[in-house]
């Protein structure tokens, strides 16, 4: 598929990009340095830009292989006696990879090699790139430019997405009659007015629909408004801090970091921020955003001592990363410990457990549900209430570790996760699926790695900002 | 949209989607198969000299932006575009999932499905059906405040009084121009108007109706309105 050789980093910027691969690497079952070699022999594969390859670009499930991974075991150090070390598997991989670039693992048409560098899995059949963006073939179209950004076909987008209504005959007429400046000006202060809409920023909204999955409602036990039939928790709390972080040049890293609340108010919907809610209980030195509120912690924490759910799900919420598909995974040398006894260190368990528990830590003292307790940040929780659940439950610490780094408390996560590439990254790529149509493709990935760094950069994490950014991209409105 | 349900999407109507084409394509979304060696008429054939997109990235409008583009295309309030048993809005209770939409309070579905269901278009005629159904009926009611259809008289019979009359094809340039935001072509102009003729001689009892709520349907249910 590629006429010209792939891109590869210079001889010394991989060997550096290797070594801190390895520098940075733990001890676990499958390799931690796969994903940071593979890295630094593509570095411009996309999953590479921003973010960390999936550990199923080589296992089912590690430290079992894929049909891509058992491709490259023949060319690993032939020879050489097994286990490798991590050294000696970190510095035969890339020959490994290049052995077979021009083979095709997963027999859906495209090699190992193309695969990579535009983003699909080669060892999944149904993950094939696409074909290439094209310029329309011959002729013209009065009616569209199909060959780049159609401010027309952008005007329509605009109003549909967030105004949640095409424009009118007449509308239509007007705009195709401005001039090209006026048109780029029409387009933002339309963006301007439907952000301000129904359809864009009310229950139910767009912004809504953004945050179900993060938040994950359940009628049924919803407190407050439309309250269920066990009324434990109000997630329209989480809604409001997550709309209003999404809202008016505010800062949409807060939905992880805030110590307030939001307080929704409606006809028309208007979010306004505040020190206290009667439906939320965590003092104000332990708030980490959405991550601790009420219904985070009923619903994610429940009842369990080690709140792993929890921990897991801020991280696939709010950083993109999911562990379950074997995403993020910074094995911590040492982990786990397995503090609740639950035989996490078996092999088939490490390979994420060495993430996901030092991930959890912090959020031992969040209580779940527990009475009057409930949804509350309670010091030496696990000894007040989980002392039973095995010897040594008492002795998990409330630091932690996320992307590899130490964290001191929840706070610290939070504002360390907010931060990241990850985080970014996730906030975009929920936006571009939801006004692009799908995750960014392998021809849209320079817009996009362009656009989450101006989201961290001059947007300043401002939504509005990025919105704006966002429909001046061909991915948006090329048609 | 898979491409097989695409394809459906477009022979489902049949008869109706003869006039169901787009003036200038941005996108390949259907292309059937012939069918005893003859081509669906319905389809747009490729424009020699158009240039076509290559994006291939038509989104479907879903629940609430179909319903809001149907109300505003035939004037009608949001929440009379279409109700089951009378009550129960179609987008916003009844079909809302199948059209792309979300349930996450109670059912748990906190995205929309990944590729549209097998009712998906059946669910969108519903919609269109109905509000369809009910401008037609507004407009031959109260012929003084008609939207789609003013001047368009009936005779005794229940027929199109003219067929080829201006205001019919008024009628057809208002559906276009309010429904897909463009003038109609001649060919689809031409299709609408033999529409009523196919009506008339399917025996129905009330002609004229119908081919208003057919000419509407068509134009509402095609791709170009569907997709954006």
């Amino acid at each position: 598929m590629f006429d010209t050789p792939p891109p590869r980093a210079p001889l010394g910027l991989r060997r550096l990009l290797l070594a801190a691969a390895l520098c940075l690497s733990g001890v676990a079952q499958a390799k931690p340095p796969a994903a940071g070699v593979l890295c630094a022999t593509y570095p411009t594969a996309p999953t590479c830009v921003g973010r960390q390859p999936a550990c199923t670009h080589c296992h089912s499930s590690p430290p079992q292989r894929n049909v891509f991974g058992t491709s490259l075991e023949p060319h690993l150090a032939p020879g050489a006696a097994r286990p490798l070390s991590d050294g000696d598997f970190a510095a035969a991989l890339p020959a490994a990879l290049r052995a077979v670039e021009a083979e095709d693992a997963d027999g859906d048409g495209a090699a190992n090699l193309d695969e990579l560098l535009r983003g699909t899995l080669p060892a999944d059949p149904t993950s094939t790139p696409g074909t290439p963006v094209g310029c329309g073939g011959a002729g013209s179209n009065p009616g569209y430019d199909v060959c780049g950004h159609d401010a027309r076909f952008t005007y329509r987008r605009v109003l549909l997405d967030f105004c949640g209504q095409s424009p009118t005959y007449a509308q239509l007429q007007e705009f195709t009659a401005l001039s090209s400046d006026a048109r780029l000006a029409r387009l933002d202060s339309e963006l301007d007015r439907c952000t301000r809409s129904e359809f864009w920023r009310g229950k139910d909204g767009q912004l809504w629909k953004l945050a179900h999955p993060k938040i994950r409602p359940v009628g049924s036990v919803k407190a407050g408004e439309n309250a269920g039939p066990i009324p434990l928790a109000d997630y329209d709390d989480d809604y409001a801090l997550y709309s209003y972080a999404q809202l008016d040049e505010h800062d949409a890293r807060e939905v992880m970091t805030a110590r307030y609340y939001v307080r929704r108010e409606t006809n028309p919907t208007r979010y306004t921020q505040v020190a206290s809610l009667p439906s939320q209980s965590v003092v104000e030195s332990r708030r980490a955003g959405n991550l601790t509120s009420a219904w985070s912690l009923v619903t994610f924490v429940m009842f369990t001592a080690l709140p792993r759910n929890a921990a897991a799900q801020s991280y696939r919420a709010y950083l993109g990363l999911d562990i379950a598909l074997q995403e993020g995974l910074h094995s911590v040398p040492g982990e786990p410990r397995d503090y609740d006894a639950k035989g996490v260190r078996e092999p088939a368990c490490a390979a994420c457990h060495a993430t996901l528990d030092p991930l959890s830590y912090p959020f031992r003292n969040y209580q779940g549900i527990a009475g009057a307790t409930s949804a509350t940040y309670v010091p030496n929780r696990l000894e007040r209430f989980f002392s039973d659940v095995s010897p040594t439950i008492t002795q998990t610490p409330e630091a932690g570790y996320l992307f590899g780094q130490p964290v001191k408390d929840l706070q610290e996560w939070a504002r360390v996760g907010a931060d990241s590439d990850a985080f970014a990254v996730a906030a975009v790529t929920d936006y571009w699926k939801l006004l692009v149509g799908h995750p960014p493709t392998a021809e849209e990935n320079a817009e996009f790695v362009a656009l989450w760094q101006r989201f961290k950069g001059e947007h300043r994490y401002s939504v509005q900002r990025l919105l704006h950014d966002l429909i001046r991209t061909e991915a948006y409105g090329a048609p | 949209m898979r491409p097989d349900l695409a394809r459906t999407w477009l022979l489902l109507p049949g008869l109706l989607a003869l006039a169901a084409c787009s003036e200038q394509p941005i996108a390949r979304v259907v292309d059937p198969p012939p069918v005893n060696g003859q081509a669906d008429a319905g389809t747009p054939t490729p424009d020699g000299g158009v240039a076509r997109s290559s994006r291939n990235n038509l989104r479907r409008k879903g629940p609430e932006r179909l319903n809001t583009d149907f109300a505003a295309a035939l004037s009608l309030p949001p929440e009379q575009v279409c109700n089951e048993l009378g009550q129960y809005s179609c987008a916003n209770k009844i079909h809302t999932v199948t059209l792309g939409g979300v349930e996450p309070y109670g059912s748990g579905l906190y995205e929309p499905l990944p590729a549209s269901g097998v009712t998906s278009p059946i669910a969108v005629d519903r919609l269109a059906l109905a509000a369809c159904a009910r401008r037609a009926s507004m407009d031959i009611a109260t012929p003084t405040t008609a939207v789609i259809f003013a001047g368009v008289a009936l005779d005794a019979s229940g027929r199109l009084a003219s067929r080829e009359g201006p205001e019919v094809r008024a009628a057809i340039t208002t559906l276009y121009q309010r429904g897909l935001l463009r003038e109609p072509t001649g060919a689809e102009t031409t299709a609408l108007v033999q529409l009523a003729t196919d009506v008339e001689s399917s025996g129905s009892p009330q002609p004229g109706r119908d081919w208003m709520t057919a000419a509407c349907f068509v134009v509402l249910s095609s791709a170009e309105s569907v997709f954006f």
